[in-house]
């Protein structure tokens, strides 16, 4: 603060004094994300989310550090990065893609199946899901109705008196030959 | 102000593709490498700079690249939203790393004493300075940062950072007059 004349120890002690009677800091804002946070420091957050992003660092020691931290990374020159980190990272996506590739083209009937039945678009993969449950459950409930019908049907048949039928089997047998 | 984009293939970077992973990779580990150095070397961790860094690239592109969805070219820079999630990453690595917090038992007293407070009366009422006012006067005196220090971190010119302390220092002085 050296060479600031309206800064100075009268205005150190009275801010002391404030944060005195406030207890140790303001009261911590809400935390804001990532976007929020990058948004801030290049300044193109409104002045009702600034305000917001300002109140939680002056609540928290910890967010002003990232603050000024991340202002300081911003002004800095980037750093070269070492090759073993360039190869690594570039292999997260190699490994993921191997993968895809396998299931796309790894020959196989049931290689295939899987890359048809399970779709690329995440957000079609709980559809799926539903879809693939509902016909089980359409399945079974069908089975399980037709089974009972059958059942029914033979208790009710069983039930009948031969007689009833009206079956004449000894002119059929005839007929027959 | 209106953000350029910096990165224009993420159509092409979530449908997988490896190429456009690895210019992304070879475009921004810099920003993200240097971020994390930044952070870790003050705490004496600056051999896990690699690891942490790769953590960022894994969490950017883990489940399908679902963080690095969250990016919006309309609000921010790709680098400096880079540069936000290298920190946090870089300050959980180090929150992981740190050592069994200290019995409380085996600190003296003396460390544990409080200043006395104030009495009630001179609580600041809520909304007596604005969050930028209160900011400015921590920077200023609590961290005892330099007034250009202060403008570069609220991304304000140095007169701005002069005027609002001028006028918190004016509502204090009025408070606790009463």
């Amino acid at each position: 603060m050296s060479g600031e004349s309206n800064i100075g120890k009268a205005g150190a002690e009275l801010w002391a004094r404030a944060r005195g009677a406030m207890g140790s800091r303001a009261e911590p804002g809400e935390t804001p994300d990532a976007l929020t946070l990058a948004a801030y420091l290049d300044g193109t957050l409104d002045p009702e989310a600034r305000d917001r992003v300002e109140a939680w660092m002056a609540g928290s020691s910890d967010a002003l550090d990232l603050v000024v931290a991340a202002r300081e990374a911003l002004a800095a020159a980037p750093a070269p990065a070492p090759q073993g980190l360039l190869e690594r990272a570039r292999g997260l996506v190699r490994a993921q893609g191997s993968e895809q590739d396998r299931r796309r083209d790894g020959g196989g009937l049931a290689a295939r199946l899987a890359a048809w039945l399970v779709p690329e678009v995440g957000f079609l993969r709980p559809a799926m899901w539903a879809a693939a449950v509902s016909l089980f459950l359409l399945v079974s409930i069908s089975g399980f109705e037709l089974g009972r019908l059958g059942a029914v049907q033979m208790v009710a048949l069983q039930s009948i008196p031969a007689d009833d039928l009206g079956f004449d089997l000894g002119d059929s047998t005839e007929d027959l030959l | 102000m209106t953000v350029t984009p910096e990165f224009e293939d993420f159509t092409r970077l979530f449908e997988g593709d490896k190429a456009t992973w690895d210019r992304f990779v070879q475009r921004f580990s810099p920003v993200i490498f240097a971020a994390v150095r930044r952070r870790l070397v003050p705490a004496g961790r600056s051999d896990d700079a690699e690891d942490v860094a790769q953590d960022v690239f894994m969490k950017l592109c883990a489940r399908d690249y679902r963080v690095l969805r969250t990016y919006d070219a309309g609000r921010a820079k790709l680098t400096t939203w880079l540069t936000v999630i290298s920190n946090t990453t870089a300050i959980d690595h180090l929150r992981r790393q740190k050592g069994p917090t200290q019995d409380i038992d085996a600190v003296p007293e003396s460390r544990l004493s409080v200043d006395p407070k104030e009495p009630a009366w001179l609580k600041i009422p809520p909304g007596l300075l604005s969050p930028r006012q209160a900011l400015v006067l921590e920077m200023l005196y609590t961290r005892e940062m330099e007034v250009a220090e202060v403008a570069g971190t609220l991304g304000v010119d140095p007169q701005t950072v002069r005027s609002t302390h001028h006028k918190a220092l004016i509502k204090l002085r009025a408070h606790f007059k009463e």
